[in-house]
């Protein structure tokens, strides 16, 4: 038997002033894990996270949260609403102390002060504002704000936790602190994580799932060969090894679990092996030719499967065919390593 | 000028020894204006609140006219109420003409219009991410607006106070349908006016002192109000 997965959306519109802002045929999410909605501003990842908060209804569509029909519909049942909680981009802190913003969504659950206020304290220790229970709530830093509201909403044990930019606008001490906080979340506490960013390489990091969004739809994955990997040294020279037999050449001065990035853009295809100045050189059959817009999205297995963007007429003039052995090729200064 | 100085003096020493004259005055128009003040607090802010939140059609009329009642001229009301209380007027029967009630009356009809218009600028300016914080921690629609209400509280308390400052010096409603009846319907600024008229410059003084120093306090009250409390966060 198939798992249901926590939500299920299928054509959901989302319009805002006579535009669409939001257009997904078909998404799901699993339960567990972080999953990253990815992209610049304007993708539509704040809105969707609002329809998956289960307050901000879809214009048109079905939204499905954990085998329960929401929209269209009456909206959310309070069982459903309660196991959702969002945390936005700038969170609002109400007009009290520390502890009674942690408490509040505990209090108005029906839960006496005493008991709200030692499961908020619990959760205060979680994000590490242990010993400020009694401060007043706005007189906490940016990045402190932020853990005090993901306290608020983790001290109600929510199924889903879903954070608008958690990692933005935060100092160095603080995002640490939200990455580690963030990344622990579904093993300690069993909560789904949603966030939006418009960093992909903070998604990674984090070990997330990417859904790509560009213009409210969901985009052809743009983060193209991002690959997990392990810095190893051979002859005096590092190298990123990402599968069995795959190591990457790339400027780094990282050691041990890192991700690589490679440019599609600056991938050049070849039939034969291509005498030039880039460090990077693998073989490997085609495995897909699509015209994404403008442009052709040749894929690659190399050992892993790596993306080449190429011009409709390059792609003539090579004529390449899934299947077709071709050599890619790619300057060590093309890799981000992160 | 020496009639000033001999007033100023005779009124310092009334007040020293609290003479039971001012005591007494002073005593009416503080349970008048904080009956009226309650009232009008208990009708004039959950009446803004809810112009502040609700969308129908006519909203801006109500809230102009609400705004143009502020500017209400305290004697205009005294001439309204007065005509209903008259004995040949439509609430003659109930007997109300120079009664403490029918000042209450009076003063709660200045305040209301200044407590809620005052109200909707605290309401609508408060921070637009409350209600939506509240809902998705849990709150239902109504607890969400009260916990708004809550994050603005300063916001009120001044409202009120304002309320209380509009009520406490004026004359008009005092004196239309007070009477200024002394021991019972006289209030500071009614009895200021009259001792005055009377040639009594000494205790006109006293009582002025005393109304100028609980229209100081308030005002001072109101300055001391939370800066930003009302509105967004800094």
């Amino acid at each position: 038997m198939t798992e249901v997965p926590l939500y299920r959306l299928r054509g959901v519109v989302r319009r805002f002033g006579g535009a669409v802002v939001l257009d997904l045929p078909e998404l799901e999410l699993g339960r567990g894990g972080i999953h990253f909605l990815v992209g610049p501003n304007g993708a539509g990842k704040t809105m969707l996270l609002g329809v998956l908060s289960l307050l901000e209804s879809p214009s048109e569509g079905e939204v499905v949260f954990d085998g329960e029909r929401i929209f269209p519909g009456p909206g959310p049942s309070e069982a459903a609403a309660r196991r959702v909680t969002l945390v936005g981009q700038a969170p609002y802190l109400f007009d009290t102390t520390v502890l009674g913003n942690a408490a509040y969504g505990l209090r108005r659950r029906g839960l006496g002060r005493t008991a709200a206020e030692a499961a908020a304290s619990e959760a205060l220790a979680l994000v590490g504002l242990k010993g400020f229970e009694g401060r007043r709530a706005r007189t906490l830093s940016g990045g402190e704000a932020k853990r005090l509201a993901i306290a608020r909403a983790l001290a109600l044990r929510p199924q889903v936790l879903l954070l608008d930019e958690p990692l933005a606008n935060v100092d160095e001490a603080n995002r640490r602190i939200l990455e580690e906080l963030l990344a622990g979340i579904p093993g300690r506490l069993g909560a789904t994580v949603v966030a939006t960013t418009h960093d992909l390489e903070e998604a990674y990091r984090l070990g997330g799932r990417v859904i790509a969004l560009r213009g409210g739809r969901l985009a052809d994955v743009p983060p193209d060969n991002v690959y997990p990997g392990l810095v190893v040294v051979r002859d005096g020279e590092k190298r990123i090894r990402v599968a069995e037999g795959v190591e990457v050449c790339a400027p780094t001065v990282r050691e041990g679990r890192v991700h690589v990035a490679v440019d599609a853009r600056a991938v050049v295809l070849s039939r034969a092996p291509l005498d030039s100045s880039a460090r990077n050189r693998f073989a490997g059959p085609v495995t897909s030719v699509r015209l994404c817009g403008d442009h052709v999205r040749v894929t690659v297995d190399i050992g892993v499967s790596l993306s080449a963007w190429v011009t409709p007429s390059s792609l003539r003039e090579l004529g390449l065919h899934p299947g077709d052995r071709v050599t890619v090729s790619f300057k060590a200064t093309s890799v981000r390593v992160f | 000028m020496e009639y000033l100085w001999d007033g100023l003096r005779e009124a310092a020493g009334m007040l020293w020894r609290l003479d039971p004259e001012v005591c007494s005055i002073a005593w009416v128009s503080l349970k008048v204006t904080f009956l009226s003040t309650a009232l009008a607090a208990a009708a004039g802010v959950p009446l803004g609140a809810w112009l502040a939140v609700s969308q129908f059609r006519g909203k801006r009329v109500a809230v102009g006219i609400l705004n143009a009642l502020m500017a209400l001229p305290t004697v205009v009301v005294g001439l309204f109420l007065y005509s209903l209380l008259t004995r040949r007027g439509l609430l003659g029967p109930l007997g109300l003409l120079y009664t403490v009630t029918a000042m209450v009356a009076g003063q709660f009809l200045l305040a209301v219009p200044l407590v809620a218009a005052m109200t909707v600028g605290v309401v609508q300016g408060a921070d637009p991410r409350v209600i939506p914080t509240a809902r998705t921690l849990g709150a239902s629609p109504w607890r969400a607006r009260l916990t708004l209400m809550g994050e603005v509280r300063w916001g009120l308390v001044a409202a009120v106070l304002a309320g209380f400052g509009r009520v406490f010096g004026e004359v008009g409603v005092s004196m239309m349908v007070g009477g200024n009846i002394r021991g019972y319907t006289r209030t500071l600024t009614t009895a200021i006016a009259l001792q005055t008229g009377r040639g009594e410059f000494a205790l006109g003084l006293a009582l002025g002192i005393v109304l100028l120093g609980v229209a100081l306090l308030v005002n001072g009250a109101v300055q001391l109000v939370p800066r930003g409390a009302a509105g967004r966060e800094p």
